[in-house]
């Protein structure tokens, strides 16, 4: 222990000088990032102030880590917690651990590879990230710490260019995000100034051009008087007022009318709600002006307005002007007065409707308001402007704006979704009509891809898209990057850095899903576009059969099968249920072996996840996803307005699975949710389409009716329906029941759980069970409580790691094969028929608790476990097939002592193996009869407890199946069983004569094929089946 | 400046008695206006109408459930015997008042000086970011003739969610809706250029004790502990709560602040014309002091307010005041 350790742990332990301790820590990893790792020019370009290196050490180290800011150029908080990649530095002592030990602080950069090659780095002062950054050559590409890791390499500098690059495009995004749309200060003597000018200068004529003002009104019978005193009140004179009223209820019109009869330059115009853009452009028709103005009923023009807006245009020939609002509220005053053009646009709208004057030509050709829109019309307005003029900024405050909570309750800014903007951004960010018109590549998808949640989520839907991409050729892949913090948006940009099927795309302002999608879209070029969500893992082929599908007729967008983490059904389809407002989703909850039993094609009334294929044409057609949509809806509306506009209806592709998060969302995101399914309801009442009960058919289930499904968090009459779903009369050809099982495993959810012996064993007895003419799925242990199990007949628990809970009302079945030690006597009460594949602790479990316990044994299937699959001999010498468990398992260990040559295939075993014993990480399984046949011999084991209470292996009976010669560890009853094939070791030394003299030992090939068909018949899975057949069919009886 | 001066009165009393503050305020009035006309809200208990004999003419109107809309009804009840009504054109002055305060502690005639052609309150309020206090206007002749000041009553409607539409349905909007109407008269008067005036507006030593009275608030809040009005009963010391965290400070403090709460100061030397009797039901020793001072103008306040005190109808003008 050094002296700094031993002073800070006497500092920490009196409180006084706790902070002090912290600080000499600080001071301490200061230093040490001073020692190469940190680029004080990187990280001012970060945070904009110049600091000395220590200084700026300092600050990274109080504040900077937490805030996500980079120490250098090579390394992304983001892609590793800062605390681990930190370690080096913090803590010297530490500096000269291993190479292998280092986590790699950015996707391009494999610090663990760099440790390999240069071994010196591993002492270097200040860890092998400083030795990479002071040392390596400029020319030589650093290995990937990403996927793929055939990806493109580059080097330290090419990569720091990278980082510098994505941050100053950053940078420029974040100015217009955070630039100040509001102000607390007001540069009262330049507005001064630029009045004083304006007033004063001549107009082209005594009274100057005349202006029309367009103000629309809803009942404002009191309000409205202020906003036309305030024309009224302009010191420009030349003006004419058309007031809209937009089918008032109360005294507006009257009020208007009164006024109007006193002053000739006011009209009214009276129309019957068309809405606000509508209004305006009643007004705007009406308009004589060369300029025209808008006035909102509830905001005041300052006396000066039109003649110093009028008066710098007409000098300029500015075709389109804004001037600065005061906000105003009882608690303070601010002001809108932000100078900037199309580049401030694209991120949002700077410019107050109420200030902006244009020339009335102008104004016609781009058509005046959007008449679709319900808000931000103007905002749509002055970006339609822009791009036809430039848009000029006049520095003076134009109108007085009533801000307080109280009086502004009833303003369209409060009653309609913000996500109007989206709709905005979305017409201007897409270039709609080059989009139409220009070709699409045909054959190639397009798969789209947004990130808003860090590069986490959305690079793994780009690498599933990626794998697909090595089999299909023609798939290319568009990521959005949707406002990501700095460090994912760095990390994203790094790891498609290079990758030729890959674009990036980023937007500085969240354009949530839909918008940012559209946005993707804009930049693809394939003839058939999938959108797909955040943290989408597709299965193997998931892409192809999307593609294929859309050619089926009357198909306008494909949705794949989508399920949970747990291996559950998320959604099938989205289904119209009855009188429910939001569709109800077809399997939800249940078994993905269920959705096996559908046709390779239903058509669900929506297409209802978050994937989802279209034809790029099509979605062009109906210009894209609406970005009204901000929390998950789009894609569901998309499909029905396909539908509706005859391009065809939805088709679920049940060959493509993808596994999708289902995590709950964040309250924020939540309340988004609720205002899609809304907006969904509100605009699809009535239209999802007629109940379908035939869909669920195949499934085997009839639909009683659709009960409310969800609970909490969402208002009841916006919540999914869910099917109440009875089995229906089944009988097998036998003319026995044909019931519905649920075989409970204890394999996790996911592609882990191939890796797993019960996985197989498991969907080998399924399949045995449907052979008999019952229904079967298999959950895994995350999937056990799955809410529909109640409609399970048959509950087998195959008891393993984990126990089950039994469902009442089911037949409870308990087939003990594996780790016998784990369960109870208590356990063996619950269910009506219990089991163990082996017989003496089948026996002795009996004896100890009074329940019958019955034995059946682990079982082969023939179909693919049998002589015919491969010549004996002509494989390994001598076979092991098994992950180490983190163990050396001894009997790989004795052979390996003794010097026997073997062949060893699975995982974990390289710190235990010597060179030339590892053949490979993992066998296939549909390889694995073969290779047992072929081999010399097969070598088995069993976990301690299995052995000592006669668990035989699962692999004894494949392997006997196969009629190989098989040496284990002593088993009960295991010679008996397979007399000829299997042969137990009482030692090592017994163990190496086994396999040194096979021929001695283990019977002729014919004999052990009489062993192997006297396997298939009485140890096969179907035997099993039914067995377990029988004992329910007697039970339930 | 000709044509006569119209003072109009709202009145809206739980009891259905014209209590003795109103009298006086309608006598006052009646000193510089041609013609006062009361208009209850509330209905008016038989014979409750004869203490303003000679001095108003006395209407009902129920169905007008705000003090603006009460008004409205004045003006054209006075438009049947005064020239130019009801677009208000004919008239020189027209001074509006609800029986919500007490008054005047001067004459009317120092109170509102005549020649003023623009808008006159007594105070401004904090609540409303500056606008006037709705219970005393003096509307001057360039309002009077303004077309928007016609358009202006033609818009207010009896009922408050048919004058502006409710915002928060289910509550009581009378006063907030009087508040907000005579926001939008101030708004047009000002947007048209005309003067807006206050007849109080707080001294240097006025706003001292604002700023003392701020500090106290602070602490309070700071302390987590009732005020000394509040803290007078048991309920309140139950509620009394450990220091309140910095957030919740910030947003109280941010709070407009209620500073007439002080106002009975510059109510004892007559600088404030009128108060409310809300606040005198708040200022606890200082009434004495003003009954002392203003002995008619206070006379009969006192068992008034106590009278009120019992009934839970008491209101409490959101709008115009916390």
């Amino acid at each position: 222990m050094d002296v700094r350790t031993i002073t800070r742990r006497f500092l920490e332990r009196i409180p006084f000088t706790r902070r002090a301790a912290k600080a000499v820590e600080r001071a301490w990893h200061a230093r040490a990032l001073l020692t190469g790792v940190f680029d004080e020019k990187w990280y001012a370009e970060q945070t904009g102030v110049k600091r000395p290196a220590p200084a700026a050490a300092w600050h990274y180290l109080s504040t900077g880590r937490r805030q996500g800011l980079s120490p250098n150029p090579l390394s992304e908080p983001a892609w590793v917690d800062p605390e681990a990649w930190g370690q080096p530095y913090e803590a010297p002592e530490r500096q000269g651990r291993p190479a292998e030990s280092q986590q790699s602080p950015h996707p391009l950069v494999d610090l663990e590879a760099w440790g390999a090659r240069h071994p010196e780095a591993a002492s270097f002062d200040g860890g092998p990230l400083a030795h990479l950054i002071v040392r390596a050559p400029s020319d030589e590409p650093l290995p990937r710490a990403a996927l793929p890791a055939d990806g493109p390499r580059f080097t330290p500098s090419h990569v720091a260019r990278l980082s510098r690059d994505h941050l100053r495009s950053w940078r420029e995004g974040q100015r217009l995000v955070h630039a100040p749309r509001v102000q607390d200060t007001h540069d009262a003597a330049t507005d001064a100034a630029f009045v004083r000018r304006w007033e004063a200068a001549p107009l082209p004529s005594t009274e100057g051009p005349l202006v029309t003002v367009v103000m629309p009104v809803l009942n404002r019978a009191t309000t409205v008087l202020a906003a036309i005193a305030s024309v009224r009140a302009q010191t420009l004179t030349n003006w004419e007022l058309v007031v809209v009223d937009d089918g008032s209820t109360d005294a507006t019109p009257e009020v208007v009318e009164r006024i109007a009869a006193d002053d000739d330059r006011i009209r009214l115009v009276r129309t019957e709600g068309g809405g606000v853009s509508r209004a305006r452009n009643v007004g705007h028709r009406l308009a004589r002006g060369r300029y025209v103005a808008w006035l909102d009923s509830d905001n005041v023009w300052v006396p000066h307005f039109l003649r110093v807006a009028v008066a710098a245009m007409t000098a300029d020939a500015v075709p389109v002007a804004y001037a600065q609002s005061e906000l105003v509220s009882s608690t303070r005053r601010r002001w809108r007065a932000l100078d900037g053009g199309a580049d401030l646009l694209a991120v949002r709208n700077h410019v107050d409707l109420n200030v902006l004057v244009a020339e009335r030509v102008l104004v016609d050709e781009v058509g005046g308001f959007d008449e679709s829109l319900r808000r931000t019309v103007d905002y749509d307005l002055v970006w339609r402007l822009t791009e036809r003029a430039p848009l000029v900024h006049l520095p003076f405050v134009g109108v007085v704006y009533d801000d307080d909570e109280d009086t502004t309750s009833d303003r369209i800014t409060q009653r309609e979704l913000f996500s109007w903007k989206e709709v905005v951004r979305s017409k201007h960010l897409v270039d709609w009509e080059g989009l139409r018109a220009g070709p699409r590549v045909h054959g190639l998808t397009s798969v789209v891809v947004v990130a808003r949640n860090g590069w986490g989520p959305a690079w793994t839907s780009v690498l599933s898209a990626l794998e697909e991409s090595r089999s299909e050729a023609d798939v290319e892949i568009v990521v959005v990057d949707s406002a990501l913090r700095r460090s994912d948006g760095a990390v994203l940009s790094a790891l498609v850095h290079g990758l030729d099927r890959v674009k990036l795309v980023r937007l500085p302002e969240d354009g949530f899903g839909a918008l940012s999608a559209n946005v993707g879209m804009g930049q693809s070029t394939g003839d058939v576009v999938v959108v797909v969500g955040e943290g989408v893992r597709g299965r193997t082929g998931w892409l192809a059969p999307l593609r294929e599908a859309l050619d089926l007729p009357d198909t306008g967008s494909v949705q794949p099968l989508v399920l949970a983490e747990d291996g559950s059904v998320v959604t099938a389809g989205g289904l119209a249920a009855d009188h429910a407002r939001v569709p109800a989703r077809l399997l939800q909850g249940m078994s993905e072996d269920d959705a096996r039993r559908l046709p390779r094609h239903v058509r669900p009334a929506v297409a209802d996840a978050s994937v989802v294929a279209v034809r790029a044409d099509d979605l062009i057609a109906v210009d894209g996803l609406d970005a009204l949509y901000v929390g998950g809806w789009e894609v569901a509306d998309l499909s029905l307005r396909l539908r509706e506009a005859g391009y065809g209806t939805a088709v679920t592709a049940v060959d493509s699975v993808v596994v999708a998060p289902t995590e709950p969302p964040t309250r924020a995101r939540a309340r988004s949710e609720v205002a899609d399914r809304r907006l969904f309801a509100t605009r699809w009442q009535g239209r999802l389409g007629r109940r379908d009960d035939g869909i669920w058919a195949a499934t085997g289930f009839d639909v009683m009716r659709y009960a409310e499904g969800e609970s909490g968090g969402v208002p009841p009459a916006l919540r999914r329906p869910s099917a109440v779903l009875a089995p229906g009369l089944r009988v097998t050809a036998e003319g026995v029941p044909a019931l519905r099982w649920a075989i409970k495993t204890a394999t996790p959810a996911g592609d882990e759980a191939v890796r797993w012996g019960d996985h197989h064993f498991a969907h080998a007895l399924a399949v045995a069970l449907e052979r008999l003419g019952q229904q079967v799925v298999v959950d895994n242990r995350t999937a056990q409580e799955r809410p529909p199990s109640a409609l399970d007949d048959v509950l087998l628990a195959l008891r393993g790691l984990y126990s089950t809970r039994y469902e009442v009302g089911s037949t409870n079945l308990l087939w003990v094969i594996s780790h016998p030690e784990l369960v109870g006597d208590a356990e063996l009460t619950a269910p009506e028929a219990v089991f163990a594949a082996s017989t003496p602790w089948a026996r002795r479990a009996t004896q100890r608790c009074g329940r019958q316990v019955l034995p059946l044994l682990q079982a082969t299937d023939p179909e693919r476990f049998n002589p015919q699959v491969a010549d004996p001999g002509t494989g390994d010498p001598v076979l092991f097939v098994g992950n180490s468990r983190g163990v050396y398992r001894s009997v790989v260990r004795h052979l390996v002592e003794a010097g026997v040559p073997m062949a060893v295939y699975g995982g974990g075993w390289e710190r235990f193996l010597p060179q030339g014993v590892l053949h490979g990480t993992h066998v296939a399984n549909s390889e694995l009869p073969a290779r047992y046949r072929a081999a010399g011999v097969v070598l088995n084991d069993h976990w301690t407890e299995m052995r000592e209470e006669g668990f035989m292996s699962n692999r004894l009976f494949d392997a006997a199946a196969v009629g190989a010669r098989v040496v284990s560890d002593p088993v009960e009853g295991a010679e008996e069983l397979f007399p000829g094939v299997v042969r137990t070791f009482r030692d090592p030394a017994h163990l190496v004569d086994l396999i040194r003299e096979p021929h001695q030992w283990f019977g002729d090939d014919d004999a052990r094929r009489d062993v192997a068909d006297m396997v298939g018949r009485d140890h096969s899975f179907d035997a099993r089946a039914r067995t377990l057949l029988d004992t329910v069919l007697r039970l339930r009886a | 400046m000709h044509g006569p001066t119209l003072a109009l009165v709202s009145h809206a009393d739980p009891r259905g008695i014209v209590a003795p503050h109103v009298v006086h305020l309608v006598r006052s009035l009646s000193s510089i206006a041609d013609e006062v006309v009361l208009v209850s809200g509330s209905g008016l208990v038989s014979g409750a109408g004869h203490v303003l004999d000679g001095l108003a003419e006395v209407v009902e109107n129920q169905a007008a459930r705000h003090a603006v809309a009460r008004w409205r009804h004045g003006l054209a009840v006075a438009g049947s015997t005064l020239p130019g009504l009801p677009t208000g054109r004919g008239l020189r002055r027209l001074l509006l008042a609800d029986d919500a305060v007490v008054g005047p502690f001067r004459t009317l005639t120092e109170v509102f000086p005549d020649g003023h052609r623009g808008l006159r309150g007594v105070a401004r309020s904090s609540d409303l970011h500056g606008y006037l206090e709705r219970f005393v206007l003096d509307l001057g002749t360039d309002v009077l003739e303004r077309p928007e000041h016609d358009g202006f009553w033609q818009g207010v409607a009896d009922d408050p969610a048919r004058t502006r539409p409710a915002t928060r349905p289910g509550t009581d909007q009378g006063p907030e809706t009087a508040a907000r109407l005579v926001v939008d008269l101030e708004r047009w008067v000002r947007a048209a250029g005309l003067p807006v005036d206050a007849v109080y507006e707080p001294s240097d030593v006025d706003r001292l004790h604002i700023a003392a009275h701020e500090g106290r608030r602070a602490g309070r809040v700071l302390l987590g502990t009732p005020s000394r009005r509040s803290a007078s009963s048991a309920t309140a010391r139950a509620r009394s709560k450990p220091a309140a965290p910095l957030r919740k400070v910030l947003t109280e403090l941010r709070r407009p602040s209620d500073v007439t709460a002080l106002a009975w100061r510059a109510a004892l030397d007559g600088r404030l014309p009128f108060l409310r009797l809300e606040v005198l039901a708040r200022s606890g020793a200082a009434l004495e002091a003003l009954e002392a001072r203003h002995p008619d103008a206070l006379a009969g306040v006192r068992e008034h307010l106590r009278r009120l005190e019992s009934r839970p109808a008491l209101q409490t003008a959101r709008g115009g005041r916390r």
